[in-house]
């Protein structure tokens, strides 16, 4: 079990006046029987009025609003997280062709997760993947899964700024190579089209020097921002698998959103209206809550205008008749 | 009273179509004899000069719709025909009967999937194609509603099939129906028009429409204030549907909004008046799902409200009609009304449906595939007769065109068998005569969560071209003013 | 009542009353130089044009400032965002996203006054001259403004249009007065002599020739057709009235008593009146005309934008 203090802030410096901003903001972690979220605190600067509620997956999604004219826009999401041991499929798992049998079952139970998205569109080089993995793989449906996550994590290259944040399968399969994302999305692109469902899970990954007691273990890229794949395997449920870093999630794995692809879960997203351009810093910090030897170690991680902030189009301003 | 070369109908005859003026042997059906005696001695040139009265009454109100086919919005007048529809009141009260029972049924519908979901549990209508229609909305899974009213107010055409004198329902609209300024407008130009003609005949009056429906957002208020700030929201003055905007606005007497006239402060809305803002409850809004709130779906909006459906899962304001409706009207839906009148209201459905294929079951794939040239195709999602085949009118090609379109993405569309509309007579105002043309009828409904009020008759919308079976206005429609009878049978 | 509704009455007002002076002045203008004896000082057409604002565009899209070619531009082209046509346009588009506000008359008699003008052929008329058009939509706004009162309740929207009316019609008279001040002056120093028919030309523009003799009993004299345009207190197209009707409007949508000011609107006009009520015409006109009236100009747009800043524009609360 490892427990984390957390401290999220997202930065947006505007080169104007900026007024009627309004942000969704998805980065609660999730509280259920493999993570507990302890507390969460979302802050911001200037002060805004907000809200919370639950979407229909089960993410938190905070809505906070600004309405006076800013320059700066600060978010601060401050949260205590157990992580508890990941589950692993079941022995014995099911082959992969009873699953022509439930395809149908699984398709009533499973609609979102199963069918393409956005970012995820179904694709002839996703279903050679797909074939690829089967003939590799030892012919249950968690072997598959593993086998699809190894062979991407093997074959693909993880580049920062190979892509960007609104960028679909296609280019990652063009340019064999992205980030985490990308890598998310071929692994649900590829067991979605062999016919089991498999949800895009947003969140971070904490790097070694952060968990006491661990030996300091490089985090592919630097990011603390991370995604990855749960695949849903009948008999076992729900099971994470991490084809960027190619290893069975962890106890270093925080699970903030699940969505059918980035594009229901980005961290922060938002409109404002003024004409000013904007640019996004990112800086996550993890440090043990609790450390028993009494050192309190902390992480950095930064980024600039990457990912992990979300896009925030901007709405024009309306025109004053003349 | 029958035809036989009376002025205004000299000429005239119904053809193979069901005709709602005549009977197959050419004699005025009992509701419309006293119309027919007073049209038919009237000459021609009478009858012309109150058409162009008429004509001149809604240009001059600027009753228009706005066309973009040209790139650059033309304002056009919707041809207004003279001839009314009339239907006896018995066969009016059957189709209340159904209409209400319809809407009752995708009300409970609506409340179901994005509630508790149980038709999906049991297995009666394919989750799958709920989940897959285009206008589901998740941001709606598990939100609490005012009073649980979805369908505030519906638009469901009907058509009588000619082969069998009965009405169909075609289309269910439970997005953001327009059209019943027309029918208020229609009413008031022919009762200046033809002022005699409403002295002869007990026609049950249309006008409360707005009173009722004001009546009902009203209740919608989640503030008891009497002074329940109550608005409609327009997309503005571009929208083809504006004119009707504004005139609800007035008739109602409530403020006319649009989206840059609204703001959210926390989860509270709010519009900008000259002496600061005031609390809004209730939106009565006629800007569709994808522009409603950019920050919940399309960011591109510039017609919406950033952070109203946030207002709106707090409770703190009301919209009308719900967000998420067009999964009740999706066409392929559309083929399970009926079991939903089963599974929610242990019914039989009053009014029936018109056969229907979906394209994404392969035995109906297969049958659509075969029978192109015979079949109407439509797109499931849209609206307003785009993205539509009219097999037999259509030329090879198109057809083809078809078939490709349909194989790509068979679950976008859905097929029927071309329904032989019935016809009334229209006055063809370059032959300067009388000829049959075909129509079908949009009634307006109204639910408060316990009653279907709806207002007597509906839109009658005519194709003015000779043999099209095409009514919509974007397509070259017009409309007539619609008569229920009082005591006719 | 909505700020948009508000701005949408206020510009509507303008639009009106900018199509109505601009017919004005380019009825009496063609007049006027149809019955000038031809001589090379006369009353030319450059100075409307820079009137309306619009000399670069007129430039750019005419080879000469022939009369039938400003007519054409300032009645009818659709390149001349001030042109008559385009007022008339825009004013009925600021009414059509308001016509639940406004009463049916109001936007009856606007949609037929823009319908029966859009019937006028712009080369048929541009041939026959511009009296008949400039006719129409001189009577028009009229009409409108009087079916305005009759039927529109005179409340907040009322003043918006009245504050609407009076701002467009002071600026106008002002730079009526500077542009054919300066025109006719240059006349006389260039050894022209300006004769009765142009002073006269500038008062029949504004409809106040004939109240001008009622006034004065006296032939036409330069300083006192500015005194009667820029200090009159009854001629409803002199400056000083406008800036009247304006302050009245504005104190009537704050509900402030005399004597005082609710927002900076409301000031400057007080202090721009308080300067016309007390000044007399040798006073301007030895401190200088020009600078006296452009100085109005100025104040005016000044006016214009606190009112939106005040009224129509909703940025953030505090």
């Amino acid at each position: 079990m490892n427990r984390f203090h957390l401290l999220h802030a997202t930065e947006f410096i505007y080169d104007g006046p900026v007024y009627e901003s309004y942000n969704e903001v998805r980065l609660r972690p999730i509280h259920d029987d493999r993570q507990s979220c302890l507390s969460f605190r979302l802050i911001t600067s200037p002060a805004s009025r907000g809200s919370s509620y639950k979407d229909g997956y089960g993410n938190w999604i905070h809505v906070t609003s600004i309405l006076a004219p800013h320059r700066r826009l600060r978010i601060e999401a401050e949260s205590v997280v157990l992580v508890h041991e990941a589950p692993v499929p079941e022995p014995g798992s099911m082959p992969l062709s009873g699953l022509d049998a439930v395809r149908a079952d699984l398709l009533e139970e499973h609609f979102d997760w199963l069918a393409p998205s956005a970012y995820v569109p179904y694709l002839p080089e996703i279903a050679e993947i797909s074939k690829t993995a089967e003939a590799g793989c030892d012919g249950t449906v968690a072997g598959f899964a593993e086998t699809a996550s190894d062979f991407i994590h093997n074959s693909f290259v993880y580049q920062k700024g190979a892509t960007h944040v609104n960028s679909s399968v296609r280019d990652s399969l063009a340019l064999r190579a992205g980030v985490c994302q990308d890598f998310a999305h071929l692994l649900l692109g590829v067991v979605r089209m062999r016919g089991l469902p498999a949800r895009y899970v947003s969140g971070y990954i904490v790097s070694g020097s952060a968990t006491a007691g661990t030996k300091q273990e490089e985090v592919i890229g630097g990011q603390a921002s991370h995604a990855w794949a749960e695949v849903f395997l009948p008999g076992s449920g729900w099971i994470g698998f991490d084809p960027t870093l190619g290893k069975p999630i962890g106890l270093r794995h925080i699970r903030v959103a699940y969505g059918r692809d980035y594009g229901d879960v980005p961290p922060v997203r938002g409109v404002y209206k003024g004409r000013a351009g904007q640019s996004l810093s990112v800086d996550v910090r993890f440090r043990p809550a609790l450390d028993d030897s009494g050192h309190e170690q902390i992480a950095e991680a930064k980024s600039e205008s990457d990912h992990s902030g979300g896009s925030i189009p901007e709405r024009p301003q309306q025109h004053s008749q003349q | 009273m029958c035809l036989s070369d009376r002025g205004l109908f000299s000429g005239y005859t119904a053809g193979p179509f069901y005709d709602e003026m005549f009977s197959a042997q050419g004699c005025a059906r009992s509701h419309y004899a006293r119309l027919f005696e007073k049209l038919g001695v009237m000459a021609p040139t009478q009858f012309e000069d109150r058409r162009k009265h008429a004509d001149l009454s809604f240009l001059l109100q600027g009753i228009t719709f706005t066309v973009y086919s040209d790139g650059r919005g033309t304002e056009r007048l919707f041809p207004f025909d003279l001839i009314p529809r009339i239907l006896p009141q018995a066969e009016w009260a059957r189709i209340e009967a159904g209409l209400s029972q319809r809407v009752v049924a995708l009300n409970l519908f609506l409340q179901d999937v994005y509630g508790k979901q149980l038709i999906l549990k049991d297995r009666k209508i394919p989750s799958s194609l709920v989940y897959s229609c285009r206008h589901f909305r998740r941001e709606m899974i598990g939100l609490e509603v005012p009073h649980g009213i979805y369908t505030h107010v519906c638009g469901i055409d009907l058509v009588r099939d000619s082969s069998t004198g009965e009405f169909l329902v075609l289309e269910d609209n439970v997005r953001t129906p327009s059209g019943i300024s027309y029918v208020l407008e229609n009413r008031l130009v022919m009762t200046r028009t033809f002022p005699e003609a409403f002295q002869e005949h007990e026609v049950l009056p249309v006008n409360h429409y707005p009173a009722e429906l004001s009546r009902i957002l009203r209740t919608l208020s989640p503030r008891t204030d009497p002074d329940a700030q109550i608005v409609l929201l327009t997309p503005g003055i571009h929208n083809s549907a504006y004119f009707e905007h504004s005139f609800l606005a007035q008739q109602m007497g409530i403020e006319l909004v649009e989206g840059r006239d609204l703001i959210v402060d926390g989860v509270v809305v709010y519009m900008k008046t000259i002496y600061g803002l005031k609390r809004v409850d209730v939106i009565y809004r006629r800007v569709d799902d994808d522009f409603l709130d950019p920050l919940c779906f399309r960011s591109d909006s510039m017609l919406g409200v950033p952070g109203l459906m946030g207002a709106y899962r707090a409770g703190n304001v009301a919209l009308a009609n719900t967000p998420g409706n067009g999964v009740a009207d999706d066409k392929a839906i559309y083929a399970y009304v009926p079991t939903l009148i089963h599974y929610y209201l242990g019914e039989d459905p009053i009014l029936r449906s018109v056969e229907t294929y979906l394209c994404d079951r392969s035995d109906h794939l297969s049958h659509v595939l075969s029978n192109l040239p015979s079949l109407v195709v439509k797109s499931v999602g849209e609206s307003g007769g785009y993205g539509m085949l009219m097999g037999p009118s259509a030329a090879h090609a198109e057809i083809e065109a078809f078939r490709e379109k349909i194989l790509a993405d068979p679950r976008n569309f859905i097929a029927q068998p071309i329904v032989p509309l019935s016809v009334v007579p229209s006055y063809d105002s370059a032959a300067r005569c009388m000829a049959g043309r075909h129509v079908d009828l949009r009634p307006y409904c109204l639910y408060d969560g316990q009653e279907v009020t709806i207002v007597p008759g509906g839109l009658t919308r005519v194709a003015l071209q000779a043999g099209s079976l095409v009514v919509n206005s974007s397509q070259g429609g017009g409309s007539k003013d619609t008569w229920i009878l009082r005591g006719e049978c | 009542m909505l700020s948009r509704i508000a701005d949408s009455l206020f510009w509507l007002a303008r639009y009106i009353g900018r199509a109505e002076d601009t017919a004005r002045i380019l009825d009496v203008t063609f007049h006027t130089l149809l019955e000038q004896a031809p001589q090379p000082h006369g009353v030319r057409w450059e100075p409307i044009l820079s009137m309306a604002g619009e000399e670069t565009l007129f430039r750019q899209l005419y080879t000469e400032p022939a009369a039938h070619n400003v007519f054409e531009f300032l009645a009818f082209n659709p390149d001349n965002p001030s042109s008559i046509m385009q007022c008339i346009t825009k004013a009925r588009e600021n009414a059509r996203t308001i016509r639940d506000r406004i009463s049916r008359e109001m936007w009856e008699d606007l949609n037929s006054l823009y319908l029966t003008l859009g019937r006028f052929d712009p080369q048929e008329e541009t041939a026959a001259g511009p009296h008949r058009f400039c006719g129409r939509v001189i009577f028009g706004s009229h009409r409108f403004h009087g079916v305005s009162d009759a039927t529109l309740p005179h409340d907040e929207g009322w003043d918006f249009l009245r504050v609407g009316w009076a701002l467009e019609r002071a600026e106008m008279t002002a730079r009526l007065v500077d542009v054919q001040y300066r025109n006719l002056l240059a006349l006389t120093s260039a050894g022209g002599t300006p004769d009765n028919h142009q002073w006269m030309a500038v008062l029949k523009s504004v409809g106040a020739y004939e109240a001008y003799h009622r006034q004065y009993h006296a032939p036409i004299d330069p300083a006192r057709v500015a005194e009667m345009l820029i200090l009159n207190p009854q001629h409803p197209r002199s400056i000083r009235f406008c800036v009247t009707e304006m302050q009245t409007s504005l104190r009537a949508i704050s509900n402030t008593a005399p004597g005082s000011y609710a927002n900076e609107a409301e000031r400057l006009t007080g202090k721009v009146l308080e300067r016309l009520r007390y000044s007399r015409i040798d006073e301007i006109l030895d401190d200088g005309l020009h600078p006296y009236l452009t100085g109005l100009i100025h104040q005016f747009n000044t006016i214009g934008e606190v009112i939106a800043r005040t009224y129509f524009y909703y940025a953030g609360v505090a």
